[in-house]
């Protein structure tokens, strides 16, 4: 049980937990803000891992390997809005899916494989270390508290203490524009776009501007994820998508704030779940292999009561942007 | 009260040109498959007048004003608004050339302060640029114009206390005061109102009114359209009919609506014969 409770508290402050907040800010730019529904933000990540992980294996420097990573998403912004921002919302949101999923299957794919690594992805040790040998902390197992991790390799305290900067950065940063009035163009455009333009303001240029803004954070969370584990396509699947929606929502869109809590809630919530699966309910009644099927599906509750009964996210304010039946 | 010295000795007939016109329309076309909504062969709108834009329902009203505030595109025909090409201008472009609109159906910005409604109305502020955004006291001194712009228009529209509300906690009255308040932000010079009439209450209805005849004595220019005959009569210099998306009258409101070509358009031009006879 004490076990549980520190692998629990663990994950609050994981640099996995760190990469999904980054996703999910990223994301408020899109929902929050603008109002745009991008069903794509998994896809974001994928070019900013695999950006990130074939530069260094290809011996390019790590701030330029940074700068590729968010290239790709510039540019895939701009590809993917393009022709949809001028359409109605539901387009962008059906091109987005589809974009990330081709994506995913296009990295995955045999056709590749001399670039992406196919379905194995860049395995880790071809592009960590750089960051790795950056690390203040030592090369071993480092105790601080009651928590363990390692000092600089993968999911490190190296890794923490720079995901988490990242997040605090960028959080300051979406406070600063939110509350800027280009924040306020924005969300005119989230309440009517027709609105804003009789007002002046070129609707689709604000538009694609949030749209790789949030993308280039997205592609920061796949850097951040894949210094944590690997450079892998599968892990940035619909799924992704869907989990990121799930913790901005369950925050509160537009808010500073909403994509941490939101974030460390689900994380910590989904270890719990597994974990006292795992100590209570017998083998015969639950087997190992369901744990984490039946963990997702309490998730997927958690999802419909809180579109039920707080429509606006635990931070969020309901004058401004919640679930309309 | 109107004031007509302007337009005095301008023919009564449809497509007649203004001495001073602000904004033309020559050859205006939309059709939307078999149906040709609008095609308006020529339309002037003189400066400093309140012009009533008037007809029948599905006359193509709403559908000319789109095309000439950019929210539509014209299929042929040119336009100049204040000298200026409208042509392959968007809707944006057009607003901040100086015509501004409102719709028919309120657009205030739910989700949003009242005053933060207005501060989007307002023109020139470097803060809505991504790069000066980080850096607030380049835009700080610019917000302060504009908010106190702002809340002399609200003080003006009786909407000042309202101003920290959101701007959904308004009835519909209050939304349409704050969507032209708003319009006004952006210092126009014409103001093209869509149907400011639509839903609201008579007690607002004669603010409202008041509230057209004080952009004319600004010095701004005009174009409403309306179902309201009382309201067109009392506030309107001049009045142009459409009807089956063509323009079929023009005037003085006094002598339109006596115009036995808007009767027909408004009755329908056999009401009184027998239907056997219609040759069309």
């Amino acid at each position: 049980m004490g076990n549980l409770l520190t692998d629990v508290a663990m994950q609050a402050f994981a640099p996995a937990t760190a990469a999904f907040v980054l996703a999910a800010i990223g994301l408020n730019y899109h929902f929050g803000l603008t109002g745009l529904l991008n069903m794509g933000q998994a896809g974001f990540m994928l070019l900013g891992m695999y950006g990130f992980a074939i530069s260094i294996r290809e011996g390019l420097p790590l701030w330029l390997a940074v700068l590729v990573a968010m290239g790709a998403a510039i540019l895939f912004g701009l590809l993917l809005g393009w022709p949809t921002l001028r359409l109605r919302g539901d387009y962008l949101a059906i091109v987005t899916i589809a974009a990330a999923e081709i994506l995913r299957y296009g990295m995955r794919s045999q056709t590749f494989v001399n670039i992406t690594g196919g379905a194995v992805g860049v395995p880790g040790n071809q592009f960590k270390w750089v960051f790795e040998n950056l690390s203040p902390f030592p090369a071993e197992r480092v105790t601080i508290w009651i928590f363990t991790m390692h000092g600089s390799k993968s999911t490190s305290w190296w890794l923490v203490v720079v995901a988490w900067t990242l997040v605090a950065l960028l959080s300051l940063m979406f406070w600063r524009l939110s509350k800027s009035p280009w924040g306020r163009v924005l969300k005119g455009i989230r309440e009517d776009e027709d609105a804003v333009r009789s007002l002046g303001k070129n609707v689709y240029w604000y538009k694609m501007q949030a749209l790789i803004i949030g993308g280039v954070i997205g592609a920061l969370a796949g850097i951040v994820w894949a210094l944590g584990s690997a450079a892998q396509s599968d892990a940035m699947g619909r799924m992704t998508t869907f989990w990121i929606w799930t913790m901005l929502l369950l925050g509160g869109a537009a808010t500073v704030f909403g994509p941490i809590l939101g974030s460390v809630l689900f994380w910590v919530g989904l270890a719990l779940i597994k974990g006292l699966a795992r100590l209570y309910i017998p083998q015969d009644v639950l087997p190992t292999t369901a744990i984490e099927p039946f963990s997702l599906v309490l998730v997927g509750v958690g999802l419909i009561l809180l579109v039920v009964f707080r429509p606006q996210g635990i931070l969020g304010n309901k004058k401004e942007l919640a679930f309309h039946a | 009260m109107p004031d007509a010295t302007t337009l005095s000795g301008i023919e009564h007939v449809p497509g007649v040109p203004k001495p001073d016109a602000i904004l033309t329309a020559h050859g205006i076309l939309r059709q939307f498959g078999g149906l040709t909504a609008v095609n308006v062969e020529h339309f002037e709108v003189q400066r400093h007048t309140i012009t009533a834009l008037i007809g029948p329902n599905g006359a193509g009203k709403s559908t000319f004003f789109n095309l000439l505030t950019g929210f539509d595109t014209s299929q042929d025909g040119t336009g100049t608004f204040d000298g200026r090409e409208l042509k392959g201008m968007n809707s944006a472009q057009v607003a901040r050339a100086g015509m501004v609109r409102t719709f028919q159906l309120t657009k205030a910005l739910e989700g949003m302060s009242v005053l933060e409604n207005m501060r989007l109305g307002g023109q020139d502020q470097p803060g809505e640029n991504f790069f000066r955004a980080f850096v607030a006291p380049s835009w700080r001194t610019r917000e302060r114009e504009l908010t106190e712009q702002a809340m002399d228009l609200l003080t003006r529209f009786k909407l000042d206390t309202k101003a920290k509300d959101s701007a959904g906690s308004l009835s519909g009255g209050q939304r349409k005061l704050l969507e032209m308040a708003r319009a006004l932000m952006t210092k126009p010079t014409m103001v093209m109102l869509d149907e400011p009439m639509a839903g609201v209450n008579p007690a607002l209805t004669e603010s409202l009114l008041d509230h057209i005849v004080q952009l004319k004595n600004e010095g701004m220019t005009v174009l409403f359209v309306e179902h309201d005959m009382h309201m067109v009569r009392r506030i309107s210099d001049w009045v142009a009919v459409m009807a089956q998306g063509k323009l079929i009258a023009e005037g003085p409101p006094n002598t339109v609506m006596s115009n036995p070509a808007v009767q027909d358009a408004y009755l329908g031009a056999h009401h009184d014969t027998d239907l056997s006879e219609d040759k069309s």
